[in-house]
């Protein structure tokens, strides 16, 4: 009885944590699907306070490609392409531009609409910039 | 007597054990999909089998290095039929961390790893920084994130590898199976050497200042990040006052003179080597000038001009000690008893 009641401990357990490891990398993955997008800029939020971006930065876009290219859109200028790293332990994305240029962004969060991250360098380190999927 | 030594022998056994911090690297982070390759060994090729010293305790792994970072492969690119062996070589691997500004400090691992196909060739190298900046205050954060800040690294790393796989696909070893030295194509990826994370020093100076018509005193804050850049721009918050020497004084028909000055410009230190800088300024000294004359008649005079000096700092200590220093300086003011002027300075402070 005592050896049953062991076992059944055992397997509980044993389920759970496969569920739980699961689970993560399956989050993970998703996270990383998840971000196979077009992302247009919709805000940016500083101190927890919403602002709208300026009239050039309206039509502002990343789109981060399955093949881990990406094409972005800064305040109406040309776009800039380049290949990007996701970096899942980090958790940032590290973009490098066509001249080598590195650009890290923090993935503060994601969803299926909506993305926010805080770029690493100094000019918008306190600054949350989202995006949406829709303009 | 034996007691004496087995008690001292338990302190400093007690002391050791409580300077050792280990790292337990979580394994069930991800899993990268569709590759042609395994990591079938880890070898850890360092000189040091620690991790890095922060605040005094030494940081290791749970486990062996190599066991630990295999195991980590493992999950993250699991062995199938299918896929090829490739080996990884830990170059270096540290974590460090330190005050990096007057508000901020950085915590960074830094990697070298080295790829090599099962025939023993050279496929790839990178080096990397993984780093983040933190406010002075979030020190148990830092602490607890050491080792996420590892698997980040370790997951840059195999990306690296992994897109240099991919933008040299003709000459692809893994995917040709095919090591021959005509083929082999070894890329140091933006290799560069390693340089310490820079120190942060603050120094308490003070500073005796005299020349031809004036004895003063300085007391400054200087803060700096003693980074691998020869050129230092310190943050420097300080006051002084000056007074005038008494036969001069007279001689110009006042019976006292006292200037109150604010610098504003620029200054820099050159390191020659870590704690040796020559310490070099321009400033705009803007102030007032407070005249007494011969009747006691009290009158002010407006301060500007443009000062320069010269001289040399030691700081023979990293974390705490004193600060010498000694230099030149020169001096073109609107002053009622001295318009130009040179002098000595003396300084001594110490380093926090």
């Amino acid at each position: 009885m005592k050896t049953v009641k062991t076992s059944a401990w055992t397997i509980s357990f044993i389920g759970l944590f496969i569920m739980t490891a699961i689970s993560d990398v399956y989050s993970q993955q998703g996270e990383k699907d998840a971000i196979f997008n077009k992302w247009y800029l919709d805000s940016y939020v500083v101190e927890g306070k919403k602002h709208t971006p300026s009239h050039k930065e309206k039509e502002d876009y990343i789109l981060f490609r399955e093949d881990m290219t990406f094409v972005s859109k800064t305040e109406g200028k040309e776009e800039e392409e380049g290949t990007y790293i996701l970096n899942t332990n980090g958790a940032y994305v590290l973009m490098i531009d066509e001249n080598g240029e590195k650009i890290k962004a923090y993935i503060i969060s994601i969803s299926k609409q909506s993305l926010h991250l805080k770029y690493d360098f100094n000019v918008l380190k306190d600054i949350e910039v989202h995006y949406n999927t829709e303009i | 007597m034996k007691q004496i030594i087995s008690i001292l022998f338990a302190i400093s056994s007690g002391t050791f054990c409580f300077s050792q911090t280990t790292i337990d690297l979580k394994t069930a982070t991800f899993v990268i999909k569709n590759q042609n390759f395994y990591i079938a060994n880890v070898i850890d090729d360092r000189q040091e089998n620690y991790l890095g010293v922060i605040e005094g305790n030494t940081l290791y792994f749970e486990k062996d290095t190599d066991t630990t970072i295999k195991k980590f492969m493992d999950i993250t690119l699991p062995n199938t039929n299918d896929r090829i062996p490739v080996t990884i070589r830990i170059d270096n691997l540290k974590i460090e961390q330190a005050q990096t500004s007057i508000e901020e400090r950085t915590a960074r691992v830094y990697i070298e790893l080295s790829f090599y196909a099962e025939s023993g060739e050279a496929l790839y190298k990178v080096v990397h920084y993984e780093d983040k900046v933190y406010p002075l205050s979030d020190f148990t954060e830092i602490n607890e994130t050491h080792e996420q800040r590892v698997r980040a690294a370790l997951e840059y790393c195999l990306w690296s590898f992994i897109n240099h796989q991919k933008a040299n696909r003709p000459h692809n070893l893994i995917k040709n199976r095919n090591t021959n030295k005509a083929n082999y194509t070894l890329e140091e990826s933006n290799f560069q050497t390693y340089a310490p994370l820079g120190k942060w020093f603050n120094m308490l100076t003070f500073t005796r200042m005299t020349d031809r018509y004036n004895q003063g005193w300085n007391v400054a804050y200087t803060g700096f990040l003693d980074s691998k850049s020869d050129l230092i721009i310190p943050f420097t918050v300080a006051y002084g006052q000056s007074r005038g020497k008494l036969d001069l004084v007279l001689e110009r028909g006042y019976s006292s003179v006292n200037a109150y000055a604010l610098g504003l410009g620029f200054n820099g230190f050159i390191k020659i080597t870590p704690g040796l800088y020559v310490d070099l300024g321009l400033n705009v000294p803007i102030g007032m000038e407070v005249l007494r004359d011969l009747a006691d008649k009290r009158s002010a005079n407006f301060l500007i001009g443009l000062g320069a000096h010269q001289g040399v700092k030691i700081i023979p200590w990293k974390d705490f000690g004193i600060v010498i220093g000694a230099g030149l300086f020169q001096r073109w003011q609107t002053s009622k008893i001295e318009k130009r002027n040179f002098g000595f300075e003396l300084e001594l402070g110490i380093n926090f």
